[in-house]
């Protein structure tokens, strides 16, 4: 991309400043989900041991601290997908935009 | 139930896969040398990974023998206790993606601490935090060293000390002559080697048990008892959990090695891709590993893995012999073998840059040094870690090192990551608070260990631990952010306020960005 326009000019741009800070929030609220849930999990295991030592049905030996435990992964991940898609797509695009409208004008 | 195993003998299966990999990789090596010309290529590999193969590569890195060997043989011995790890170990990565990845990409050249230094006083910055990076580099290698002779004592009869001079001079030969391209390749080569083996014993070990998890608890419980799915031993008290959570989530994002790999990728999308690709991975991996060590308690039984190896860390190779004979024992083996030369090879590039880049050319150089020297340096520096290593690997033989992966993620989440994260996104960070802040990170986690009853009952054996805790982490990395907060509130830097501001198009575009 050749910068025909200063960066200073896109760096004070209203809807610059608006994406870019939309995008702060989105990574701050997803890391606070991610913390809470691996201190939510870290809480069971060093309050609430019996809790997760219930089996998942009367007749399964499972215990419910291995689902959670998996289902803690399984989410991280798809945390992850969502805001690597979201980036790479939406975010990025309307950066772009932001940029060519202004090298239009 | 497996009463012999072949494991103690030599493994001619093993020896021939092991060579196979070797000669692949030195073949690679070969291929990236004419590739390395400049600092761009050495540390970098001259920005050329893709998104996935960089996922692929990061993963290879993160998956050493603690993990592999490590949880499999934590979840056969301790049951539940194992899970805690693979989760632990994981949940670092998405916030690595949301808070690090991009800036990091955008403000760092080579090394993280580029992206630490970038608006602060560049002399004092470097120093401290180079220091720091290669003390996590060398305990981190030290485990990864001892682990290496004990597994090729085991697997292909050869003595410890030679075990431990192959894995140095291969470690020498990719990373001297192909630099971080090689280091790229051989760690895309194992993690996939790995991800594939370990998806082969999990298929067989849910065949045995007709693909239903279900069963596979039930013969656990009929085994071991309700208890061995339930946390356990291994967590004394609340805080002990809470200090381990701390050190392995905030670990990861404080790791030199890991952090290096986002200098790889041509810009900022890659690496938001790279991460949640590896995220991927490497959860897809920990779900395989417990697996492992479920099926190694319940078919190979507790006992017989702990009568070949106390810590259980052969858990997934007598699985493998169990399911799938001496030929899967042997690929096995082989691929374990190759799992710790690759992550030794990226530990390696790490230590090394913290060595030319930071060390030598940020410190000593003020930041101004021509290209091929910087080469040179670096070159030695490899060559220097290198037989440094190989002597460390002798000094601790026989040791117990485990709580050296705990020691170097307690310095990477107390030293490294806060600084890291406090000069990506706090204006009024200073010099002097990072400064104050990784020494007191560094000092602390190192001093506090040492009076854990990890090293002061376990190893020195005292009766009773200065510091109660077994994992420091909460105390040290607090401490960390509070000196350093505390200090740059003391300390107004203007400078650095200023530059803060300048770089936000490089920040969030990438303008400039190398």
């Amino acid at each position: 991309m050749v910068d025909k326009i200063s960066e200073q000019d896109i760096v004070n741009d209203k809807e610059f400043k608006s994406t870019t800070s939309k995008r702060n929030t989105i990574a701050v609220v997803l890391s606070i989900v991610e913390l809470l849930l691996f201190f939510g999990f870290i809480a069971l295991v060093a309050y609430n041991k019996p809790y997760l030592g219930k089996t998942i049905s009367p007749t399964s030996d499972t215990t419910i601290g291995i689902p959670i435990a998996i289902g803690v992964i399984i989410i991280s991940i798809i945390l992850g997908g969502i805001y690597a898609y979201w980036a790479n797509t939406s975010y990025d695009q309307s950066i772009k935009r932001i940029i060519e409208k202004m090298e239009v004008e | 139930m497996a009463a012999e195993t072949m494991l103690g003998q030599p493994n001619p299966l093993a020896i021939t896969f092991f060579i196979i990999f070797v000669l692949a990789t030195i073949g690679i090596t070969y291929w990236a040398a004419k590739k390395v010309k400049g600092t761009s290529e050495f540390y970098a590999a001259g920005r050329s990974i893709t998104g996935l193969q960089n996922g692929l590569a990061m993963s290879g890195d993160y998956m050493s023998a603690a993990s592999f060997l490590g949880i499999a043989g934590l979840v056969a011995t301790c049951g539940y206790d194992g899970l805690l790890y693979s989760v632990g170990w994981l949940v670092g990565w998405p916030i690595i993606l949301f808070l690090i990845a991009e800036p990091l990409r955008n403000l760092g050249k080579y090394t993280y601490i580029d992206a630490v230094a970038y608006r602060l006083k560049l002399r004092p910055v470097k120093l401290v935090a180079g220091i720091s990076s290669l003390v996590t580099v060398l305990f981190y290698l030290i485990a990864q060293m001892v682990g290496a002779g004990t597994l090729v004592k085991l697997v292909f009869g050869l003595p410890y000390e030679s075990a431990i001079i192959l894995v140095g001079v291969l470690m020498i030969v990719y990373v001297l002559f192909g630099g971080m391209v090689a280091t790229t390749w051989v760690q895309i080569i194992k993690a996939g080697l790995l991800l594939g083996g370990a998806t082969i014993l999990v298929f067989m070990t849910l065949w045995h048990f007709g693909f239903s998890y279900g069963a596979m608890f039930t013969e656990a419980t009929a085994q071991y008892g309700h208890s061995f799915l339930v946390p356990g031993s291994l967590i004394t008290s609340p805080l002990d959990a809470f200090s381990l959570a701390l050190a392995l989530m905030f670990g990861t994002a404080g790791l030199p090695h890991i952090l290096m790999r986002f200098f790889t990728v041509p810009d900022a999308k890659q690496a938001r891709k790279s991460v949640f690709y590896a995220t991927g991975f490497i959860g897809y991996f920990y779900i395989l590993t417990v697996t492992i060590g479920f099926g190694a308690a319940t078919l190979v039984g507790r006992g017989m893995v702990m009568s070949i190896d106390k810590g259980g860390n052969m858990a997934g190779p007598l699985l493998a012999e169990f399911l799938g004979g001496g030929v899967f024992l042997g690929f096995l083996c082989a691929v374990a073998f190759a799992t710790i030369l690759a992550v030794v090879a990226g530990l390696t590039v790490s230590g090394a840059s913290a060595i030319s880049h930071d060390l030598y050319v940020g410190f000593v150089k003020h930041g101004v040094s021509d290209e091929k020297r910087e080469v040179k340096i670096a070159k030695l520096a490899t060559l220097a870690l290198g037989i440094v290593a190989i002597i460390l690997g002798f000094l601790f033989k026989g040791q117990n090192v485990a709580f050296m992966v705990g020691l170097a993620f307690a310095i990477a989440a107390s030293a490294n990551f806060p600084a890291l994260i406090m000069s990506l996104l706090w204006k009024k960070f200073t010099t002097a608070g990072a400064v104050a802040s990784m020494i007191t990170g560094l000092v602390l986690a190192v001093v506090l260990i040492f009076l854990s009853p990890t090293i002061w009952i376990d190893i020195l054996g005292n009766p009773t631990a200065i510091f109660p805790l077994k994992n420091v982490a909460i105390v040290s990395m607090t401490l960390a952010f509070v000196v350093g907060i505390i200090v740059s509130l003391a300390t107004k830097e203007e400078d650095a306020q200023r530059i803060y501001d300048e770089v936000i198009p490089r920040r969030y575009l990438g303008r400039g960005a190398e």
